[in-house]
């Protein structure tokens, strides 16, 4: 019981998405040394730790979007392997299975914390910082403990049946409503930067933007903002003299 | 050049070093799909608008809305945006001439390729060749194997993040300065909104990944809704929710109001399998 609470706790500092959680937790090879610390084996946890991470060795999140979580995988992949015992091999296999599972703990953290920007506006509206900073940082960390402290516990406790239960509880439209949240949202934070981005005169750059990405498949920022980069200098450089000439004259006087 | 209103605060190197430190602790804790990092910016630039306008809380304000703006980078690297936004903030703040949309724009379009290029160097290169040395050791069943992962990730990234503030910082200083004394300010706002506005085009087919997943057997023909769409214009629905959003906030509807259509629309989209 207190090693599945110790096991809930360190699954909540792992994912509570700050530096110290990402480099002394987050990699499996972390994880798996603290798991097996708490169940008092931390040479087989850190073994299985590592053997589960060279499943990720090319992990990256951007943009949020992962294919298998990371966190869970190494986390509860090491307590589930340590409690039956099983071998390194088989703890690969568990682990690579609950982090398909525990993506879903990913973009509900995503989706729930989405609702904290619109606070932050109402305070921005009063010139708040101190409540932006808290809402920057309090209300998340219960996300957490709901979507990954609590089923981390229960995991630990119940073992891997409970993995099994957990997924077969959501109905399978549920999911795909929730996988399509994710991809959806960030609408709103492009529409807001078009909004005060959008010139009249310059709209076109966006659609032409859109149109290159869309029909050829380009979606290489850094690519996009030297071709972007070009235009621009071209534009600047077809505009009329006379233009530069009055700034200049303005200046002088 | 015009008259000059010298407000006469001007930041310290504390200032800068504080505002490393928020962001390198704060910028993802609220991390989500409506603004990704914004939070995290405005977290870290917020004291910096109290100190900059003392005695303006409408300056405040409006820098502060103004860094509520959707923002996603690689938070190490990425940092040189920091670093050139407190540059041109404190400017602004001294009376020079720039504008509101300047700073959006160059914040745009800096972060993506900036991320790019982040995102190679901490998580293709940096990250991946540490990792394999030290589960070399801890396969085998040795301590130094998280112990020196743990070190050589928290110090590089906390010397990154701060690096690049700095750098960002000391460059947004002097070429703010050349730029405004060569007349070249308008020029270059120009310049950005361009750049910005290609690659906010581009963002939108890469981080908004919705598309039409409905099929239909007519006259035992299956139709595949998202191919005919794909024939005519590929990524049709991600610029339809962006140009749809943007239209309603432009119509003065609430933002958090926007964000529950869409919200609802996804959940009740995917469920019924229209769109994924």
């Amino acid at each position: 019981m207190i090693q599945a609470v110790l096991v809930g706790l360190l699954a909540w500092a792992q994912s509570s998405s700050n530096p110290l959680g990402w480099w002394l937790i987050r990699e499996p090879l972390m994880a798996g040394f603290w798991v097996g610390l708490i169940y008092g084996k931390p040479v087989e946890g850190l073994i299985i730790g590592a053997a589960i991470n060279v499943a990720f060795l090319g992990w990256n999140s951007t943009g949020g979007a992962n294919p298998s979580d990371l966190y869970s995988a190494g986390l509860l992949g090491t307590a589930v392997a340590i409690q039956s015992n099983m071998s390194t091999e088989q703890a690969v296999v568990v682990a690579v299975s609950i982090g398909v599972i525990g993506n879903y703990a990913w973009i509900l953290f995503m989706s729930i914390n989405s609702m904290l920007p619109s606070i932050q506006d109402k305070y921005a509206e009063k010139g708040d910082v101190r409540g932006i900073m808290l809402i920057q940082a309090i209300p998340s960390q219960a996300v957490v403990i709901l979507v990954r402290g609590v089923p981390a516990f229960l995991a630990a406790f119940y073992g891997p049946t409970v993995i099994d239960g957990l997924l077969a509880a959501v109905p399978a439209w549920g999911i795909a409503g929730f996988n399509t949240v994710g991809k959806v949202l960030p609408a709103v934070g492009v529409a807001m930067l078009l909004k005060y981005m959008a010139r009249n005169d310059l709209l076109v750059f966006f659609g032409l933007g859109f149109a290159v990405s869309a029909y050829m498949g380009m979606n290489n920022l850094l690519f996009g903002a030297f071709i972007g980069a070009a235009m621009g200098y071209i534009y600047i450089s077809l505009q009329p003299k006379e233009v530069t000439v009055n700034a200049r004259e303005e200046d002088e006087i | 050049m015009a008259e000059k209103v010298e407000t006469g605060v001007a930041l310290t190197p504390k200032d800068i070093e504080m505002a490393t430190l928020r962001w390198w602790l704060m910028s993802h804790l609220s991390y989500n799909y409506q603004r990704m990092q914004a939070g995290g910016f405005a977290s870290m630039i917020g004291p910096i608008m109290q100190k900059l306008y003392p005695d303006k809380p409408e300056e405040v304000i409006a820098g502060l809305k103004r860094h509520m703006m959707f923002f996603n980078t690689e938070p190490r690297w990425g940092a040189v945006i920091h670093g050139i936004t407190i540059a041109l903030e404190e400017q602004k703040a001294k009376g020079e001439d720039i504008s509101e949309e300047t700073i959006i724009d160059l914040k745009s379009s800096l972060m993506g390729p900036l991320a790019g290029i982040g995102d190679t160097i901490s998580g293709a290169l940096y990250k991946p060749v540490l990792l394999g040395i030290c589960l070399g050791w801890a396969s085998t069943g040795s301590f130094l194997g998280p112990l020196v992962f743990a070190i050589g990730m928290l110090g590089y990234d906390y010397t990154i993040t701060r690096l690049s503030i700095r750098k960002g910082y000391q460059l947004g200083t002097t070429a703010v300065t050349t730029i405004l004394e060569g007349g070249l300010f308008k020029k270059l706002t120009t310049f950005f909104s361009i750049m910005g506005l290609f690659v906010l085009g581009i963002m939108v087919c890469k981080f908004i990944t919705v598309d039409v997943a409905l099929q239909t057997v007519v006259a035992g023909k299956k139709i595949v809704f998202k191919e005919l769409f794909d024939q005519i214009v590929p990524k049709a629905l991600p610029l339809a929710l962006t140009i749809v959003s943007w239209r309603a906030i432009m119509k003065g509807y609430r933002v958090i109001n926007v964000l529950l259509c869409l919200f609802a629309f996804a959940l009740i989209g995917g469920a019924l399998g229209i769109i994924k």
